[in-house]
């Protein structure tokens, strides 16, 4: 479904992606997991262009994604974002309506029915028409996924989704995205909860200083010899 | 006191004198008015050409041009540029004054504008139009449903602030022989050989339309910011 092949991203002097190659299947659920600054966040965003790659090639069911259809794309890769990202102008029900709706997925009122069922769903049904500011951390990111769900995506990119949350919430974003994996939803996710790592990955990628230094199951990350994973998991526990 | 009265006579009520007064104000206000339109119409789009650019690196030519213009347009008194459009692009054309004015003064005020605007967008999080982005709405969508409704309350207070400048600033366009308030009041000491009532008065009158503006902005300032 989608491949990353030799992509490469550097800020100014500074080489935050090198030469990275990485494969996702359909219903497959990748975690990518490093050290802060080791280019986990960067490769997503490259993934959907919100950080264009300075070379190297992203193809996502064996087309080349470019400048000119990534916006095509981008409405089969959800993206959910740390900072939750909601649109602050817009509350609860208009901000999971306005991208499918503007882009002809789903008319109005086939919308508005979609969205009421997804936040019945998901417990918010009497949040409909609240403002984003007046919502918990742990419901704006619930939210925030149903945004991503309304487009019908054929792959979600998490960026961190629960790092900005308060510990209590952690959870209620969690078992969502549970949910999600266990429907087949194929998903590659950037998180630093090594034990949610082991109920949601099908795949783990270790990253530092840009590059994968590890690709395999839970057990041989967790019994891998390399010392800077061995590092990152003594210093998690 | 009846010297007083009697040159405020001359002043303003002989002759109808207070109908040139009346003449200047209406022009101040209509070349501040258009000023403004044009000014946001102007603004608009160079806030939106440099804004695309500085996050997609798009448009660098109209970029560049936009970055020109503002910079020659902050760069240099409001007058000359007046005159440069009257006396030099408009030479020897017969074009209505006012019209003139409105065309400098809002060349001129887009320039400003477009940094108001500019500063309304930046103010808003970039993590906003990357959630718009990402879900596949256009760069133009992304403003039109998003950022800009986010960013027009740090606009309109500085668009009001703007308009008061530019009442003031038109002050100068008596300069190319545009009869507005400053002028009219000019006009009349020219009859009267008394600077003193004319002068006072025109200034009353600016400082009364300011005032009332800064309070109708600020309230509405007020307004925005709780809702």
């Amino acid at each position: 479904m989608l491949k990353i092949e030799k992509v490469n991203k550097n800020f100014g002097k500074l080489k935050i992606l090198k030469d990275i190659n990485l494969e996702v299947k359909k219903g497959d659920r990748v975690v990518i997991i490093g050290p802060s600054g080791s280019g986990k966040s960067t490769l997503l965003r490259c993934i959907n262009y919100l950080n264009k790659p300075d070379s190297g090639k992203i193809y996502f069911n064996d087309e080349i994604i470019n400048d000119k259809n990534i916006a095509i794309y981008r409405q089969k890769i959800g993206m959910v974002f740390q900072s939750f990202n909601l649109f602050n102008n817009l509350n609860v029900i208009e901000n999971i309506i306005l991208a499918p709706v503007k882009l002809g997925i789903y008319s109005f009122d086939e919308a508005k029915k979609k969205a009421i069922e997804y936040l019945k769903r998901i417990d918010l049904a009497d949040k409909v028409s609240v403002y984003p500011s007046s919502l918990s951390g742990g419901q704006k990111q619930r939210v925030a996924i149903v945004r991503t769900l309304m487009m019908k995506p054929e792959i979600i990119l998490f960026d961190e989704p629960t790092s900005a949350l308060d510990p209590e919430m952690v959870k209620e974003v969690q078992e969502l995205m549970i949910e999600l994996a266990n429907e087949g939803m194929t998903m590659v996710i950037v998180t630093h909860e090594v034990s949610f790592v082991k109920r949601v990955a099908t795949k783990i990628v270790f990253m530092d200083e840009g590059k994968i230094i590890l690709e395999g199951t839970y057990d041989e990350m967790i019994n891998s010899e390399n010392e800077s994973v061995k590092l990152f998991l003594s210093n998690i526990k | 006191m009846s010297r007083i009265y009697d040159e405020f006579y001359k002043s303003l009520i002989y002759d109808d004198r207070y109908l040139y007064i009346l003449e200047g104000l209406k022009n101040t206000l209509l070349i501040a008015i258009g000023a403004v339109i044009l000014g946001i119409l102007i603004g608009l789009i160079i806030s939106l050409v440099r804004d695309k650019y500085d996050r997609f690196k798009k448009l660098p030519v109209l970029n560049f041009i936009c970055r020109g213009y503002v910079t020659i347009i902050r760069g240099t008194p409001a007058l000359l540029q007046l005159m440069i459009i009257y006396y030099v692009i408009f030479k020897s054309v017969d074009v209505n004054l006012v019209l003139v004015g409105i065309l400098a003064f809002g060349i001129n005020s887009g320039a400003y504008v477009s940094e108001i605007m500019r500063a309304g967008i930046n103010s808003v999080d970039v993590g906003q139009m990357e959630a718009a982005t990402s879900l596949g709405l256009s760069y133009g969508k992304s403003m039109r449903y998003v950022i800009i409704p986010q960013a027009i309350k740090n606009i309109l207070p500085a668009l009001g602030n703007e308009f008061i400048t530019l009442i003031k600033e038109t002050s100068v366009a008596g300069y190319i022989g545009i009869m507005e308030l400053t002028k009219s009041s000019d006009i009349i000491a020219s009859r009267t050989y008394n600077y003193f009532f004319p002068l006072i008065i025109t200034a009353l009158i600016y400082l009364f339309i300011t005032s009332v503006l800064s309070k109708l902005l600020s309230i509405f300032e007020r307004k925005i910011s709780n809702a």
